[in-house]
């Protein structure tokens, strides 16, 4: 029985006091996915910067000035780990999300050859492609490097193990797998049109079509009591007008096979 | 048949995860009519799964 007014500090989550724990957290997903962003994604565009810029007598200021961007990441990201250490989270969020990427775009921008889609090694987009989600969700996880976890707290005092409220679906995994696959293929695919403009609508329309999927998919991985108070017949009304517009489509693609046009 | 329809929408998913691969396909071989229908035809999908996942 609470013997007392709870207050706020007794309720507040431990900390990770030790700096060195501190930097230990922060390393293992922001540092380390930036570092690997950095060296997939600008360290090729600021060796390329370079190579042309030592080999032209008179190149152009750009150049040379990507070259100077393009070696600050790795500065940003251990402008952000101090900040962490110094428990400043916002600015170390600021550091380490709009410096980095700043610093980044402004790279690719400068260097002439840098964002042409034909340019670019299928691999190396989808390399990252994937190494910049993964460091979104490296920054996305709020505050969660700052916090021990509740339950090895000795004050949490839980008498038993908590249980999930509810199992997930069978083949949510599956779901969530084929549709994680679907989006690695999409920007795979997507790095390989050649033509400039389309490459770079090809690569707009993969990402917002990924993580459509990815979504789409978790929705299918987690659903539960919405969905169960609603009866087939709602969700096949509800659904209707996608349906409808969709089987248009796919006549008028079967008229189109049949006419030979 | 709330199973059933727990499977139309599953498929509903994969058709959409599978046009939209073909529609970017189909962008990469400059046939842009043919990128537009299967973008189109995802966007539907996708739509139309949602729709039977989580009405309102």
């Amino acid at each position: 029985m609470n013997s007392g007014a709870t207050t706020r500090s007794e309720l507040a989550p431990a900390r990770v006091t030790s700096p060195v724990a501190r930097v230990a957290a922060f390393a293992s997903p922001a540092l380390l996915t930036g570092l690997y962003v950095f060296s997939v994604t600008t360290l090729p565009t600021l060796a390329s910067a370079a190579r042309i810029a030592l080999s032209q007598a008179a190149a152009p200021p750009r150049l040379w000035f990507a070259c100077v961007v393009g070696a600050t990441p790795p500065l940003w990201l251990l402008a952000a780990a101090g900040a962490t250490v110094a428990d400043r989270v916002s600015l170390a969020r600021a550091l380490g999300v709009w410096g980095f990427l700043g610093a980044t775009a402004l790279t690719w921008l400068l260097h002439p050859l840098a964002t042409e889609a034909g340019r670019l090694e299928p691999w190396r987009g989808w390399f990252g492609a994937v190494g910049f989600a993964l460091y979104a969700l490296a920054w996305g996880v709020p505050d969660a490097w700052r916090r021990e976890r509740p339950e090895d707290d000795p004050r949490a005092g839980l008498a038993v193990e908590l249980e999930p409220r509810e199992r997930l679906p069978r083949g949510a995994l599956l779901a969530l797998a084929v549709a994680v696959l679907s989006a690695s293929a999409l920007f795979a695919l997507s790095f390989r049109v050649v033509d400039a403009h389309r490459g770079v609508l090809g690569q707009s329309l993969a990402a917002l079509a990924a993580v459509s999927l990815v979504s789409v998919s978790a929705r299918h991985a987690v659903r539960s009591a919405p969905r169960a108070a609603a009866t087939p017949t709602h969700r096949l009304a509800r659904a209707s007008r996608a349906i409808f517009a969709l089987a248009l489509l796919l006549a008028a693609a079967l008229v189109r096979v049949a006419l030979g046009t | 048949m709330s199973r059933l329809v727990d499977v139309l929408s599953l498929v509903l998913l994969l058709a959409a995860a599978a046009a939209f691969i073909l529609g970017v396909r189909a962008l990469g071989e400059r046939d842009d009519l043919r990128a537009l229908y299967q973008l189109a035809v995802g966007g539907l999908a996708l739509k139309a799964s949602v729709d039977l996942l989580r009405p309102r």
